[in-house]
């Protein structure tokens, strides 16, 4: 599976949060803006490591960006992140280049898609 | 905080972290973070109030992962049960077999239904208040248990007692302080504590307390119920302003310890935080102000006893006196048959005497030959059965059996005539003629109480006692009647002379008897 069958954002998986807590949207405000942050930081280290040729670097940030873009609705970057982890504990990581660009580029389709939701929220 | 619950959130992920701690609130869970194993193991180690109940644990983690968590969890004593979730993207079934055989309670995979999470963490919530009863139930118990088994062994230390109730409360229902104030003549004063001491408690406690609602101990002595104040900074009656300052306390706890419906104290509790005692921390207390209040009886009663034993041997024979606090007192006390010397004596003259004497003369002359003759009864380990104005009445061999009974009576009743007549010649310088006789017996009596509820005299009854009465009438001033049995018991130390066969009242036959002229000289011992 290359994941580009998933959705970039579910926006269900936000609305089932936000509806567990009482609908509070300060806290789902916070959650996006602490997953855009961290997020951020985590991309990053997954950029270092592809550059450096070094799977065991790659394993934890790939790892978590899985399991914190799975949380917030971002189905096809926690999707190729999971295969970067896969590979990574494998040791072997393949086009590397360029999964990292399309990996890039998803990030940002997921921060303009988050922009989006948290302002429909607003209105 | 029974009813809520405190949950440790182990995760690495800041995002599922966020995540997770905001389900939990919205549940009616609180909770604490830890970003890996290690943080973790640190909080858990710490001792915290409330304590965690439920550990929620991610497996994939740096520094240290949720099996290493998992297992150092479960190979703790302290921790071993506390309910461990495990939450984890690794959705292969291996991981979870895992973490089960490390004692996982349950285990969760992501992504989880918040629905599912809350009513797992509160089946493990159950899980945990069930052991935590458990615990404490035995914890109290043994503490219990501990407490009763000093109370049993130290009846004369009140001090111990009180020591080891007030340790025992305060550990149990984990409060900093405590003090054990006894009720004395309206004023409370401290009579054990732990926890720190500072002078101007030490001064507080030199005062005393008095009812009131200024004080825990105050307002326990008014309603005579477990009075708590939660803040002491925010009770606007609340008057150890300066105590308070110094000592730091916040939440009180006092109970009074009560017996028969008086109040003779009063147990407290204080903790250094703002943290009411529970139902059950009270009713514990209380428990304690129970067995205190037995603690502090049976000390009184062995004082009690002692003094009333005191108080006794100076109207009773010594024997009788400590026979009746003997373990084997009640059972000789019932009544029991046993050979006896028993010994009669009275004043001749004295009817006469007391019809004309002043009372102070009276008083006066029974004082001087009563306590002369008590003093020879002691001595001999006579048994006074009583004393009535110039007659008294003496046993041997009960209650302590003594197989040399007759030669003691026989002693002790030369003793007194020759006491007797140092008496009588005093005496008769004040122009008061007095005798003094004496019949001895030797015989089987039935010995025990006599007497009716109120009045019970420890007596010898049989006809030993009818033939030493008789003997006493019989006998002239200055002579020592024996019965024929009572002689020949004492034959070999007595010079006696036959007085011949006297009819006595109450007897069918004429009696022999023999006047006691004194006692041999002890024969020398031949050198060897």
């Amino acid at each position: 599976m290359t994941g580009s069958d998933l959705p970039t954002f579910d926006s269900a998986v936000l609305q089932e949060l936000r509806a567990s807590v009482g609908g509070d949207d300060g806290f789902i405000s916070e959650l996006i803006a602490t997953y855009r942050v961290d997020g951020a930081a985590q991309v990053d280290s997954i950029e270092a490591a592809i550059a450096a040729g070094d799977p065991a670097a790659l394993v934890r940030p790939a790892h978590t960006m899985k399991s914190s873009s799975a949380s917030v609705g971002a189905q096809r970057l926690s999707e190729m992140c999971r295969g970067l982890e896969l590979d990574a504990r494998s040791g072997l990581i393949a086009d590397g280049e360029a999964r990292l660009a399309a990996l890039r580029a998803e990030w940002s389709e997921v921060g303009e898609a988050l922009d989006r939701f948290a302002a429909g929220m607003a209105d | 905080m029974a009813g809520a619950g405190l949950v440790l959130v182990v995760d690495d992920n800041q995002v599922n972290r966020l995540i997770l701690t905001r389900l939990l609130t919205s549940q009616g869970l609180a909770s604490i973070e830890a970003e890996n194993g290690k943080r973790a193991l640190e909080i858990l180690r710490e001792s915290r109030e409330p304590a965690i109940d439920v550990v929620l644990l991610d497996v994939l983690m740096p520094e240290m992962d949720g099996y290493e968590t998992l297992a150092a969890i479960k190979g703790d004593e302290a921790l071993r049960h506390l309910p461990v979730i495990v939450i984890s993207g690794v959705e292969e079934l291996e991981s979870a077999v895992r973490c089960i055989e490390l004692g996982a309670t349950d285990y969760l995979t992501k992504p989880y239904n918040p629905a599912i999470l809350g009513a797992r963490i509160r089946a493990s919530l159950v899980d945990k208040r069930l052991h935590d009863l458990e615990f404490e139930y035995l914890e109290r118990q043994t503490a219990m248990n501990e407490v009763l088994e000093v109370i049993s062994t130290s009846a004369f230390d009140l001090r111990t007692v009180l020591a080891t109730v007030v340790e025992t409360a305060a550990r149990l229902c984990r409060a900093e302080y405590g003090s054990i104030w006894l009720a004395e003549s309206g004023l409370f004063r401290v009579a054990a504590n732990v926890g720190e001491s500072t002078a101007l408690l030490e001064a507080q406690r030199a005062r005393g307390l008095t009812p009131g609602r200024g004080t825990v101990v105050g307002r326990v002595a008014l309603s005579r119920a477990p009075v708590q104040i939660i803040d002491v900074l925010t009770d606007a009656d609340y008057e150890q302003t300066e105590l308070q300052r110094v000592a730091g306390f916040r939440t009180l706890l006092g109970v009074p310890i009560q017996r028969d419906g008086d109040l003779i104290g009063v147990i407290l509790a204080a903790r250094n935080h703002v943290l009411p005692f529970t139902e059950s921390e009270i009713l514990l207390v209380t428990a304690f102000a129970d067995q205190a209040a037995i603690g502090i009886q049976n000390v009184r009663q062995v004082e009690t006893i002692g003094r009333q034993k005191e108080e006794l041997s100076r109207f009773l024979s010594p024997q009788v006196a400590s026979l009746i606090s003997s373990p084997e007192g009640e059972e000789m006390l019932a009544g029991h048959r046993r050979q006896a010397t028993v010994v009669f004596c009275d004043l001749r003259g004295f009817t006469a005497f007391s019809e004309t004497a002043e009372p102070e003369e009276l008083f006066g002359v029974l004082r001087d030959y009563h306590g002369a003759m008590g003093s020879l009864i002691v001595e001999h380990g006579g048994t006074l059965e009583h004393f009535a104005g110039d007659g008294m009445m003496i046993f041997f061999n009960d209650p302590v059996a003594q197989p040399d009974h007759a030669t003691r009576a026989v002693r002790m009743a030369v003793a007194m005539r020759e006491r007797f007549v140092d008496l009588a010649t005093v005496w008769r310088k004040r122009g008061y003629e007095l005798g003094f006789g004496v019949g001895i017996a030797v015989g089987y009596a039935t010995l025990g109480r006599i007497g009716f509820e109120g009045r019970f005299d420890y007596g010898a009854i049989g006809n030993v006692t009818i033939l030493a009465s008789r003997l006493c009438s019989e006998a002239q001033s200055g002579q020592i009647l024996l019965s024929q049995r009572a002689y020949a018991a004492v034959e070999d130390i007595v010079e006696a002379e036959a007085v011949g066969e006297l009819t006595l009242k109450g007897l069918s036959r004429p009696v022999p008897a023999l006047n006691v002229m004194s006692l041999k000289a002890r024969e020398p011992i031949p050198a060897s």
